[in-house]
């Protein structure tokens, strides 16, 4: 009986061998590569400037005011005002959108107003025509327009009345009018 | 049975991550700028002797008056009282009987004599008072004498010589008195009488 329990001892190593060989018969020889990629996301900085003279802007550089004009006559011209917005960012900016808002006290004033928009080396306006239909008529040279990163655009802005167009009316007179134009960028 | 819930609970994050990689997506970056400026319109204004207004209205009666009246003189300070300065300044007259009916006999027999006294008493006008109120007047450009031709503007008169910059004063003087000096009015214009209204006007170009 003895002899029999250590037979059957050693069988169950010799199984239990066996099975260990077979786990590693299973087992592969293995490497491996890889990719990889750092992705910064960029920071647009938009800054809006002016050589007009007494053009003040503000410290972030997002907001331009030029000087006041006036006081005005029927027929006025303000002469072109270099508008330059800069594109600081490290990625290029795309124009999307432009809001005009013209807060007046006299809508006699701001009805009657012109205004023309030129950029820089174009030999034709982009707009010119009254102020109150800038935003409606203006989406089409302002959507899509992208202004590369490191790079400036400028554009001359004229407000007039007067002389090849109508005069402002005589109802006009004692007002004021602020034109601003707010340019939104997707980057 | 244990395995299942694990299995639909990974799946369910699997699918919110991919809903906010998507959501991710369509975001963009933004930034505006702004540029303003203001614009401040004028006003014109005119006094006429102080008086805030450049109308004078003047009474000329026969029966206050003898054939061989003294000149009526009238000194009219028109004064620029507005922010803009005025390129061109107008004077409309008109006068009762010159178009005919009540008074016509005295208007039509009434000279008129306007000068610039600010420059030296230059001459503006001399003639008849019905000439110079007559609505062709200034169209025909006949006997416009001192006053600027072609006139800027149609409509409020004739063009006086002058400009009238801010605050500027200008001195006219008036002088009515009957066209025949020697002859006096005509017996016909007695007990008559006429409104002589002259309206001054101003405008910026």
């Amino acid at each position: 009986m003895a002899y029999s329990r250590k037979v059957l001892t050693v069988g169950a190593l010799g199984v239990a061998a066996f099975a260990l060989i077979g786990a590693g018969a299973n087992a592969t020889f293995t490497d491996g590569v890889q990719a990889q990629q750092e992705i910064t996301a960029g920071t647009m900085n938009m800054a809006i400037t002016s050589t007009a003279a007494n053009a003040w802007r503000s410290p972030d550089g997002k907001t331009l005011t030029l000087a006041p004009f006036g006081p005005v006559g029927s027929t006025f011209d303000t002469g072109p005002q270099a508008i330059i917005v800069s594109n600081n960012s490290d990625i290029d900016a795309k124009m999307v959108k432009l809001v005009v808002t013209a807060p007046t006290s006299n809508a006699q004033l701001r009805n009657g107003i012109y205004v023309k928009i030129q950029m820089d080396g174009a030999t034709s306006p982009v707009y010119d025509g009254l102020l109150t239909k800038l935003q409606s008529s203006a989406s089409q040279f302002v959507l899509g327009q992208t202004i590369a990163h490191g790079t400036s655009m400028t554009a001359y802005v004229t407000f007039y009345a007067g002389g090849d167009v109508t005069s402002l009316p005589d109802g006009a007179q004692g007002g004021l009018v602020i034109p601003t134009f707010t340019v939104s960028f997707n980057g | 049975m244990t395995v299942r819930p694990k299995l639909m609970i990974g799946a369910g994050i699997a699918i919110a991550g991919l809903g906010l990689i998507g959501a991710g997506a369509g975001a963009t970056f933004t930034t505006q700028v702004s540029g303003s400026t203001s614009i401040t319109s004028g006003d014109m204004g005119l006094s006429l002797n102080g008086a805030g207004q450049s109308t004078l209205l003047l009474g000329v009666g026969a029966d206050q008056l003898g054939s061989h009246f003294a000149p009526i003189s009238r000194d009219l300070v028109l004064k620029n009282t507005g922010s803009l300065d005025m390129a061109s300044t107008f004077l409309s007259v008109s006068a009762t009987g010159c178009d005919g009916g009540d008074g016509a006999a005295l208007a039509q027999a009434l000279r008129v004599r306007l000068t610039d006294e600010t420059n030296d008493g230059k001459l503006i006008y001399d003639g008849s008072l019905c000439s110079l109120a007559d609505n062709t007047h200034q169209a025909s450009g006949n006997g416009n004498q001192g006053f600027t031709t072609p006139a800027a503007h149609a409509g409020v008169g004739d063009q006086l010589p002058d400009t009238l910059q801010v605050g500027q004063s200008i001195h006219y003087r008036l002088l009515i008195q009957p066209q025949d000096r020697a002859g006096g009015l005509p017996s016909s214009a007695q007990n008559m009488r006429t409104s002589v209204n002259l309206v001054f006007s101003g405008f910026d170009y």
